[in-house]
């Protein structure tokens, strides 16, 4: 598990696959200044981090999580948030290799997004941007207003 | 219905796009430290060349035959399944 000491708004992602790892944490370096990625390698590093954070620590802005984990699995992680107060509304997404229409069901009827892996860089840009529209309201607004 | 012949018409981009709304994904494996991923469309395989994972593809076979799924086929874990 990785992260710095300065406070920023936090999004986790969970994901076993270093490759994947990387790639979304190119794709949010354009917000560093904004935006911190905290990575973890399976749903039970997830869990234990999000479990371990304190009543004064900010919530994450965003949790990705990779459906196929070792230990908990993406949807197990999602179902769990779901039944856990403090964490019932934070913004999830589901981001896979499937784009099965029985997963995104999943994702929705957990209130969470889903979005297919890319396979070209033209769809990395846009998933970026989907990522962002998924994250809290007031975080939207102020990496919107550092791009501008 | 989407025949190996008709999706090698289309160009790179569009073999991309719609493997990303159709295909199914198979497996990924690193050849030379470069990653390939194989995809299933219809009744035949695609496999993928990046030259920089998941942004830059520098190549895509198309292929029927199950011969070259063996690589993938060997790096799937069954263990926890005996």
């Amino acid at each position: 598990m990785t992260h710095s000491i300065t406070p920023k708004n936090i999004v986790l992602y969970a994901d076993d696959d270093p490759d994947d790892l990387q790639l979304v944490q190119e794709a949010f370096a354009q917000f560093a200044r904004d935006v911190e990625v905290v990575t973890a390698s399976d749903g039970g590093q997830a869990l234990s981090y999000l479990e371990a954070l304190s009543d004064l620590d900010p919530l994450p802005c965003l949790i990705i999580l990779d459906v196929n984990m070792p230990v908990v699995d993406g949807k197990q992680v999602l179902r769990r948030l779901r039944t856990m107060e403090r964490f019932a509304e934070v913004p999830v997404v589901l981001f896979t290799t499937s784009s099965q229409p029985a997963d995104q069901g999943f994702a929705e009827k957990h209130g969470a997004g889903f979005i297919t892996k890319p396979l070209q860089f033209k769809q990395m840009e846009l998933i970026t941007d989907q990522f962002i529209a998924h994250c809290a309201e007031e975080i939207r607004k102020k990496i919107r207003r550092q791009m501008q | 219905m989407m025949t190996l012949f008709a999706f090698q018409l289309l160009t790179p981009a569009e073999q991309l796009d719609l493997l990303y709304e159709a295909g199914t994904y198979i497996g990924k494996r690193r050849v030379e430290g470069r990653v390939r991923i194989l995809y299933q469309l219809e009744g035949f395989y695609i496999e993928v060349h990046y030259k920089k994972y998941r942004c830059i593809a520098e190549k895509l076979v198309c292929f029927r035959s199950t011969i070259p799924l063996e690589p993938y086929l060997e790096a799937i874990d069954v263990e926890h399944l005996v």
